[in-house]
């Protein structure tokens, strides 16, 4: 992998490049530990019993039929169910250790290393290099670290030669894909440890859907990413690890089948179930 | 079966043109009956309207050739004033309504209030500015009491027109904020409002039509005088002094009203025709100007 920073103890990374080589990019940083994690919405369980560890530095893809809670196990990685009354999770969640469900975190802060982003391409209605400066400015960024910062978010998001000479134009006028890949430059650029995607290319077409897979290859190594996705193919192709997810009547609450190397997943899974699935979804 | 399938096309085909046919013809009456009045209004008014004198010089009280000046800057002063009123209110209002306010028995309480609020007529609202304003807190007759009847005029309004202007912002944009680490203040006046910002001015500059045509709230609380104003006097004390929110202030609508009514002019018929001229000119630029800026803004947030 590129990853020029991840190696570099912040110590040595001031001279070569001081504003991407923070203790934010130490070796291991942005695993989740998940321990009997559950989510209700005004008191009906909707997901229960998730145990899983998410490597630092690898992709991890959650994978199930529609309703299966996976976007909702995903949600709660930076606490964006906060949003919606009435919804409670319970279990452990440890981000690095600390434990992120009992406040460990405050979530404006957690959201700042764990970012998102979802299966609508969300541009705000400014300029394209405004969408990047948006949140590194929030956070003190001086101008001119800013534009280095742009480019390099740009560049590992594979869209900077499309857009270099338009870095002050609306982000609006970019069409589907271009947008996306704006969106993961735009969460890059709070230094995230952590990428989490919900469907990030449900809505895009093939050719959009590619790149921003090898964008996913290439940032593997320098951040964690989950990723929700509908596409096992896509699944397979991108994932080091899988977690299928299953609700088998609306009775019982979605639970993890089973989760693994994504190779093991895919060729040999341990229950029929996860077999069955796959099967269906390939058949 | 295939005759019969033709039989039940053919129906279907006669029920639509019937229906296309209704439609078209309530539609045509309706733009028939509004460009009627427009151009009646216009064309008996125009003459006036277009005269440089008319919209310059003093109302006469007894003898022809008053003009409207007075009263052609008041409804100017007093529409600005209640925008510097309302609009903050309101979209304090509406911010909380939108973004803020948890689904519960006091947040529908209060849009409950704002819906009640809205349907009061206009002239129950002057009253009670009338009561409150003018004799209870002793302001008089003024544009400070006519200012604030307004106010309580245009809020249901622009709170409504704001909130779902806020609302139309798709969920996305929201939880794009707030996943960057955004607080939810952040989000709202960085994020949901700049995009709704073409909505939130088409709104306000259409309240603003609204409340520059209101005659009945005005009647009792800025007064049916319009002090002749001398544009040289700074004495914020003086009657004359325009920018005094504490003198009376007649505006367009209510001069309509207080001639047709009371007015002992020999030409009061055309120096009323000339003021409802001026006055649905006037309603109408505001509503082009709202189109206008609307799209521009929506243009320029959207890129070329």
């Amino acid at each position: 992998m590129q990853g020029q920073a991840v190696q570099c103890p912040p110590a040595q990374a001031e001279s070569s490049e001081p504003h991407l080589e923070t203790q934010e990019y130490m070796e291991n940083a942005g695993a989740f530990t998940l321990k009997d994690v559950s989510v209700s919405y005004s008191g009906e369980t909707a997901v229960a019993g998730v145990s899983a560890d998410l490597k630092a530095k690898e992709v991890t893809a959650l994978i199930g039929p529609s309703g299966c809670g996976k976007s909702t196990i995903l949600r709660c990685l930076n606490r964006m169910n906060d949003m919606f009354p009435g919804v409670e999770v319970g279990g452990n969640i440890l981000l690095d250790g600390v434990d992120i469900v009992s406040g460990g975190i405050d979530p404006i802060t957690l959201r700042m290393r764990v970012g998102m982003v979802f299966q609508q391409p969300s541009v705000f209605p400014l300029s394209i290099y405004d969408n990047i400066a948006y949140g590194p400015r929030l956070l003190g960024g001086k101008s001119q670290d800013l534009d280095e910062l742009v480019e390099d978010c740009l560049r590992k998001a594979a869209i900077w030669d499309e857009v270099k000479d338009e870095l002050k134009e609306s982000a609006l006028g970019l069409s589907g894909g271009q947008q996306q890949r704006l969106c993961i430059a735009r969460a890059l650029a709070t230094k995230p440890e952590v990428l989490l995607m919900d469907e990030p290319c449900s809505a895009l077409d093939p050719l959009s859907t590619e790149r921003i897979e090898d964008t996913i290859l290439e940032l593997r190594g320098e951040m964690t990413f989950v990723i929700v996705t509908h596409n096992m193919q896509q699944a397979h192709r991108v994932s080091d690890t899988t977690l299928f997810m299953l609700r088998e009547t609306m009775e019982r609450p979605a639970e993890l089948v089973e989760y693994g190397p994504t190779d093991q997943i895919f060729n040999d899974p341990k229950d029929q179930r996860t077999a069955d699935y796959l099967a269906g979804a390939f058949g | 079966m295939p005759s019969n399938l033709s039989e039940r096309a053919i129906k279907a085909k006669r029920q639509d043109k019937t229906a296309t046919v209704i439609i078209s013809v309530i539609v045509g009456f309706i733009i028939l009956l509004l460009a009627a009045i427009i151009i009646y209004i216009l064309a008996k008014g125009i003459g006036k309207a277009v005269d440089p004198s008319f919209l310059t010089s003093n109302p006469q009280q007894f003898k022809e050739g008053g003009g409207i000046g007075p009263e052609l800057f008041n409804s100017f002063y007093l529409l600005v004033i209640t925008l510097i009123i309302s609009f903050p209110l309101s979209l304090g209002a509406a911010i909380f309504l939108a973004e803020y306010a948890p689904a519960n028995a006091v947040t529908s309480g209060i849009k409950t209030a704002i819906e009640v609020l809205s349907s009061l007529p206009s002239i129950v609202v002057g009253l009670f500015a009338f009561l409150l304003f003018v004799i209870q807190m002793g302001w008089g007759f003024s544009i400070a009491s006519g200012a604030l009847a307004l106010t309580v005029f245009n809020i249901p309004l622009l709170v409504r027109t704001i909130q779902q202007a806020l609302e139309s912002v798709p969920a996305h944009q929201r939880d794009a904020g707030l996943a960057m680490g955004l607080t939810r203040w952040e989000t709202t006046i960085h994020i949901i409002l700049p995009t709704a910002m073409p909505a939130i001015v088409t709104g306000l500059i259409l309240s603003a039509g609204r409340v520059f045509g209101e005659a009945a709230a005005l009647i009792y609380s800025a007064g049916q005088s319009a002090p002749a104003l001398d544009f040289t006097n700074f004495d914020l004390s003086s009657a004359s002094c325009p920018w005094n929110i504490w003198r009376p202030a007649e505006t367009l609508a209510v001069h309509i009203w207080k001639i047709n009514s009371e007015g002992v002019v020999p030409d009061l018929e055309a120096v009323s025709d000339g003021t409802a001229a001026v006055l649905i000119i006037c309603v109408l630029a505001f509503n082009l100007l709202a189109r206008f800026l609307g799209k521009r803004l929506g243009k320029k947030l959207t890129a070329e």
